[in-house]
């Protein structure tokens, strides 16, 4: 009777035991991820080159959440298409002793996986602490990789335009680059974009971007730092028609501002 | 089977006491009022995500009351020497306690599903979509889960006086929240810190719960970490109830 007892025990232990062995083994199967990751030595100077940003992945071999992005995240053909097309997707061993240390360093990493969105200078967009599905990551990255500001249309070439189809030029001046990305979801909204491309050419000036500086100083005035950035409204000819400065930048606040500045500049003088 | 069936009824007898009725109800109504809130809110939309979240708020204390002292306390007034004495195994005994408490915990559980369902039905505003297949997966995750839960808890009444294998498992569970905590925060680039905290408390079925609604890949490794838990400890629990020392004469 105790050795039935016993050997039922046994047979539990011994499923148990197999069940154990397997989930450790599927824990390190090796990564079947075919993402095309670039070097972090080169990678800035190439995104500087092809206008991209720089998508970094902070991991480390003994990760758990790491190795699960592997399997599934960078397993996902959407997100692997837009790795390999949208940003320069780079990928740093927390453990390697030289560019790991850097990161770990310049970038304050205090957790994996973190996920980095960066400029080509290497200035932080934005970040993200622990494990994201795919369709979070696809958010993520579109969310700021894929911005509205993107489509607009560079200064100069902006005020050409603008004086052949004699429309308004409608500048959003900002401090950095970081306030673009804040901004960018507001933007996005159809009735804002609508609002202003009906009536405008929009262009983006960044007091941060030293090509940008000297048409700041030339046509408008250097953001303030109490805000973070400006509207502003120019005729074809460049003179200032209205000016409006930047503090809070919730979506329906702003579409009220963007409404408000294209009509006090369509009043006459 | 028979014997089983026979010994499950009468120890579901014994376990609804008034005390445990009222206790139960009242749980019913606390995991209610956060139901019907997030389906008024909008916050679960599916029927899935319904019975994913339903008792969260309560079902961890439910647990605690339901199996304290699931063994122990029968060792120490008796029953257990009462029951082997009449050639009731201590393999049938365990077993069905544990159904016991596990049905328990699911009644508090469906009928809160079930009466959230019901008081949103009146509610035009809300609009529920049910993802039955979707639902299920969830359902047989938790109920997993659940049983591991009990599992774990019998186990440990075999060893300890009383209702303190609750509060072993809830000191277990607290700990391993508290290395999550400080490892997440002070020592996630120790390498064996970050490995160990993972494996502290068995939550295997509930991580694949969670895999599964946040739309990851199939969690096989989570579903077998979940499977290793159950049945290790469930052989755990039969040996060690194999091993209490119960004077029992002629067992």
């Amino acid at each position: 009777m105790n050795q039935r007892r016993y050997n039922e025990i046994k047979i539990f232990a011994v499923i148990g035991a197999l069940c154990t062995i397997a989930a450790a083994v599927m824990e390190y199967v090796p990564s079947s991820a075919t993402v095309q990751w670039q070097p972090y030595a080169t990678a800035f100077q190439t995104a500087a080159r092809e206008n991209k940003k720089v998508y970094v992945d902070v991991y480390a071999e003994w990760c758990g959440p790491c190795k699960l992005m592997d399997r599934t995240t960078f397993a996902n053909d959407t997100v692997m298409a837009m790795l390999q097309n949208d940003v320069i997707a780079v990928r740093v061993n927390i453990d390697d002793e030289k560019i790991g240390a850097e990161v770990k360093k310049k970038f304050n990493i205090q957790a994996m996986p973190t996920s980095l969105l960066l400029m080509p200078d290497q200035m932080e967009i934005k970040r993200n602490v622990g494990y994201m599905d795919g369709t979070q990551f696809i958010d993520w990255i579109a969310d700021t990789a894929v911005s509205e500001f993107s489509r607009w249309d560079d200064f100069p070439g902006a005020a050409t335009r603008a004086a052949a189809e004699h429309k308004k030029i409608f500048i959003v001046a900002l401090q950095d680059s970081l306030k673009v990305y804040e901004l960018d979801r507001a933007f996005r909204k159809p009735a804002v974009k609508r609002l202003i491309r009906d009536k405008c050419i929009p262009t983006l000036l960044l007091n941060n971007n030293t090509g940008h500086q000297k048409f700041i100083r030339q046509y408008v005035l250097l953001p303030s730092i109490d805000f973070i950035g400006y509207l502003y409204v120019f005729s074809p000819a460049m003179e200032l028609l209205q000016a409006v400065p930047l503090r809070n930048y919730d979506g329906l606040r702003l579409q009220e501002m963007v409404q408000q500045i294209i009509a006090d500049a369509e009043k006459p003088a | 089977m028979k014997t089983y069936f026979i010994l499950w009824k009468a120890e579901f007898k014994r376990f609804w006491t008034i005390g445990m009725i009222i206790f139960a109800m009242t749980m019913i109504g606390l995991g209610l009022i956060p139901s019907v809130v997030m389906m008024q809110s909008g916050m679960v939309k599916k029927l899935s995500a319904l019975v994913a979240s339903a008792d969260q708020f309560v079902s961890f204390f439910t647990f605690l009351v339901f199996s304290a002292g699931i063994v122990g306390a029968d060792i120490k007034n008796g029953w257990v020497r009462t029951l082997l004495i009449r050639s009731i195994t201590r393999q049938q005994y365990i077993t069905t306690k544990m159904a016991v408490v596990f049905t328990a915990q699911m009644t508090v559980y469906v009928l809160t599903v079930a009466i959230a369902l019901l008081i949103v039905s009146f509610d035009p505003t809300v609009t529920i979509m049910f993802d039955l297949s979707a639902a299920m997966v969830a359902i047989v995750l938790k109920c997993a889960h659940v049983f591991l839960m009990i599992v774990l808890s019998a186990f440990i009444s075999c060893g300890v006086q009383g209702a303190f294998n609750s509060l072993f498992v809830y000191g277990w569970m607290t700990l391993s929240q508290a290395m999550d905590f400080i490892v997440m925060r002070k020592y996630w680039d120790v390498h064996w810190a970050v490995v160990l905290k993972d494996y502290i408390f068995p939550t295997g079925f509930e991580d694949a719960q969670h895999a599964l609604a946040a739309n990851m890949a199939f969690p096989l490794t989570e579903l077998l970490w979940g499977f290793a838990a159950l049945f290790i400890f469930f052989a755990a629990a039969l040996y060690a109830m194999n091993n209490v020392v119960v004077d029992t004469g002629s067992e």
